[in-house]
């Protein structure tokens, strides 16, 4: 059988870096080819050369054995090459037949032809098995995410691709979105399209790619069959080196309670939700997108006002009215959404690192103690080994994992011994990942509480000492040790 | 770890790139100076230079304000109209003022009226944006017309005039009396737009309350997730920008020794000019009070020497309407590239 796309010894420099080094690979119909890497190991470069978004600098891309040079993303759409981005290209205010159409719109003379864009549309999305949720006629915009995704998906299948990128089309979605994904994707691949895949989560390449290719500071590492291979070994490949228990698990000893919950209630996003964390303790929150787990731990740290219910902590009831209040009692939260609720992604590493902390460590008259700032800004980057050029960087230009650390920081310098965590290594690199479990363990392991939200079943299970597991807005249980495995997380989380 | 020294070496290339781009006003400025003394070497004598600050003193106060609004990343349309009304209400009331009242009893009078009148405004605007979410642009444009119509409600239509002559000390006395000069050579008004420049410039960029506008301006929600009250540093911002307003428009009143319902119209153009242009950008985030006032001077600038050209206040307008639109263009493109 001969390879549908391929990239013969792919070389791209930018001014300063050298992106891809002699990088060849054979992508086949019928085959979902996983594309593993770090953050910066070359995945985006290599998928937006073979989408026409760069032209390689060196080396050939082959279609059908015949060389294509691309120049715009359109020539490579034109070749039925479709790319489905981490951040979802939807119009919000177009319907999903619109949306499915975008750009090929079928016309009856001059004029539009809806009635077969919906028509067709409706079709494909029946043909996905997904027609009685989604219909042709929704406005994007009242989807849910996974929804929107699947009307991606109609979109490539519409488009009739070839060759279809999902550049890490889970990170959004629940597992049992996740599931319905992966039907999709079997379905493509059994009709002989080539999916190249991008994913950080481990778990997701065994379960749904036939071969993985690696890439490591730009270069090649090897490409293999996805079964012949193990987690381990391919998590070494990507990092260069084995680094052991990926979660670096440890033993806690849990101390006195640090924060209490009895019944607490927001209507319309979770109602009666009771439960202790302590210090020593990693808890995880657990559920699908849609759980309340986001809207429970923001009304506890006081970013939404609750309708009723206690909040406990250090043994003291309390009412916070804003962030503020928590703050002052210890608490820190790193949110969901970097970019949107975690960064100020125009100022430096320094502002962002001491934000919360100004206030504590004001000299007279309400002027800011700009030494303070820097040693503390200094001390963190030291500490959780932030990889940045200085303190004064812009911290949009560093990676996700370092921001992510920046983010943590803020929270330790500020003296919190109480950390929510939601999402916290949500699109960062293996490598970030393990360090910041390590940090998480050696904050824990000084007396700190953490309350970690996650989607992602091995990383909960991975690092909690005891997970709750929400369901629409109830809590549904709780699970210690030998207990914590995924078919019982399964069986609460959807019951 | 290759790429770590990488960034490293182009760091130093982007600071000096980031140092010239942050001070491109100097550069402009000093640019204009040298042009303008070639043309006309009176340019850069003392006396004509401390007359341009004079020229400034008005714009300028506007600009401290409004910086402080723009680094919100929101904007305040109203302080042209603000600043007259606090020219036309403190006229009045210091007509009220017994025969024989003392310079400083008048001064004091002058600037607790005045700023009373601009941080009452300045807190409408500030309560409208907070409090019932109205878009900035749309609040303070009510503001500019509710504004105006006050100045010429309580006018009665025409400049409020009758005022003794210390009402002018303010704006147009002189300290330093010399033979030479026996006007003196050292204006009051620049001594006051110089203490509220520092002031406002140290409040901003070493306080912490100066940290609080910086990041609400950046990004709102972390602001507020880092455990600040984002909405009290909002209102507070309108109402120092109205309150600056409103001490322009004390000193423009006292200059003219009245209260003209008319004066300042679209100053606020000016104004946003002088800080777009003093590297403060519209999205909010970042800019200083000091560079706002380079750009400010910078304003003076060209429009002493557009008159000085004879170039018609029409096409002086058209001028500096293009100007705007330059600045604000060289912002945009900056944002995009950093990102």
């Amino acid at each position: 059988m001969k390879p549908t796309l391929q990239a013969i010894n792919i070389s791209k420099t930018f001014p300063g870096v050298k992106a891809l080094t002699d990088v060849t690979v054979d992508f086949y119909s019928g085959e979902v080819h996983a594309l593993l890497g770090e953050n910066g190991a070359g995945k985006s470069t290599l998928i937006k050369i073979l989408s026409g978004v760069y032209t390689p600098s060196e080396g050939q891309v082959l279609l059908d054995g015949r060389e294509v040079k691309f120049t715009s993303p359109y020539d490579a759409i034109s070749k039925k090459i479709a790319v489905i981005h981490q951040e979802l290209s939807i119009a919000p205010d177009l319907t999903v037949a619109e949306n499915i159409f975008l750009g090929s719109e079928p016309k009856k003379g001059k004029f539009l032809d809806r009635a077969l864009m919906n028509e067709v549309s409706q079709g494909i999305l029946d043909g996905m098995g997904v027609g009685k949720s989604i219909k042709a006629t929704d406005v994007a915009r009242n989807l849910t995410a996974a929804q929107q995704q699947m009307a991606e998906i109609a979109k490539v299948i519409n488009r009739e691709a070839r060759v279809v990128i999902m550049d890490e089309p889970t990170s959004s979605l629940s597992e049992f979105e996740i599931a319905s994904l992966f039907t999709q994707i079997r379905k493509l691949r059994d009709d002989q399209v080539t999916i190249i895949y991008i994913s950080h989560r481990m778990a997701e390449i065994f379960e749904v790619c036939d071969r993985a290719t690696v890439l490591m500071d730009g270069r090649l590492v090897r490409t293999q069959m996805v079964k012949d291979s193990s987690e381990a070994e391919l998590v070494a490949s990507m990092v260069g080196r084995e680094i052991g228990d990926y979660y670096n698990r440890q033993q806690h000893t849990r101390g006195e309670e640090k924060v209490r919950v009895e019944g607490l209630t927001r209507k319309k996003e979770f109602k009666d939700i009771s439960f202790s964390a302590y210090a020593g303790e990693i808890l995880g929150i657990y559920g699908l997108i849609g759980a309340g787990r986001t809207e429970t731990m923001e009304t506890i740290f006081g970013a939404r006002a609750q309708d009723s219910g206690k909040v406990f902590v250090h043994g003291k009831q309390v009412n916070f009215k804003s962030p503020k209040d928590a703050i002052a009692q210890g608490i820190g939260m790193v949110t969901e959404d970097r970019r949107l609720t975690g960064l100020m992604l125009g100022k430096s590493v320094k502002d962002n690192i001491v934000l919360p902390s100004i206030p504590f460590h004001k000299k007279k008259f309400g002027f800011a103690n700009k030494l303070w700032e820097g040693q503390a800004a200094e001390e963190m980057k030291e500490k959780l080994t932030i990889k940045t050029p200085s303190i004064e960087t812009i911290i949009g230009n560093l990676s996700g994992g370092n921001q992510q650390k920046a983010i943590l920081g803020k929270w330790l310098i500020a003296d919190s011994d109480i950390l929510i965590l939601d999402e916290p290594t949500r699109g960062i690199d293996v490598n970030a990942k393990s360090e910041f479990y390590t940090l998480m363990n050696d904050f824990v392991a000084k007396g700190g509480c953490i309350i970690m939200i996650s989607s992602e079943m091995t990383e909960i299970i991975g690092i909690s000492d005891r997970i709750l597991v929400m369901h629409e807005g109830n809590l549904k249980g709780e699970l210690t040790g030998a207990d914590i495995n995924e078919q019982s997380i399964i069986k609460l989380a959807n019951a | 770890m290759e790429k770590i020294e990488g960034t490293m070496k182009v760091g130093i290339g982007k600071k000096i790139g980031a140092f010239s781009k942050k001070n491109a006003i100097v550069i402009v400025l000093v640019l204009l100076s040298v042009g303008f003394s070639i043309g006309n070497s009176a340019f850069l004598k003392p006396s004509n230079l401390i007359n341009l600050t004079t020229q400034m003193a008005i714009n300028a106060m506007l600009t401290i304000g409004i910086t402080y609004v723009i680094i919100l990343g929101g904007i305040d349309i109203s302080i042209g109209s603000v600043a007259a009304l606090a020219g036309v209400v403190t006229a009045l009331a210091c007509r009220a003022l017994p025969a024989g009242v003392s310079l400083v009893t008048m001064v004091i009078v002058q600037l607790g009226v005045g700023i009373s009148v601009g941080a009452g405004f300045g807190a409408f605007n500030g309560l409208m944006v907070t409090k019932f979410k109205v878009v900035p642009m749309i609040a303070t444009l009510a503001s500019l017309t509710i504004a105006r119509g006050l100045c010429y409600i309580f006018s009665g239509g025409t400049s409020v005039s009758g005022l003794t002559s210390i009402y002018s000390w303010l704006g147009s006395a002189r300290l330093f009396k010399t033979e030479a000069k026996p006007t003196g050579w050292l204006p009051i008004i620049t001594i006051v737009v110089i203490i509220f420049v520092i002031i406002m410039h140290i409040l901003l960029s070493k306080t912490v309350f100066g940290r609080h506008v910086y990041a609400t301006g950046s990004n709102r929600n972390v602001a507020h997730l880092s455990g600040i009250n984002t909405q009290k540093i909002i209102f507070l911002c309108y109402m120092i920008c109205g309150a600056m307003a409103a001490v322009g428009g004390v000193l423009n009143s006292s200059k003219l020794q009245n209260g003209q319902p008319g004066a300042a119209e679209s100053y606020e153009m000016f104004a946003i000019a002088s800080t777009v242009m003093g590297g403060t950008s519209l999205l909010g985030g970042s800019g200083s009070v000091a560079r706002a006032i380079l750009g400010c001077a910078v304003v003076a600038i060209i429009n002493n020497g557009m008159n000085l050209m004879h170039i018609d206040s029409y096409w002086q307008k058209v001028v500096l309407g293009v100007i705007i639109l330059l600045a604000v263009v060289m912002d945009m493109m900056q944002k995009q590239k950093s990102n």
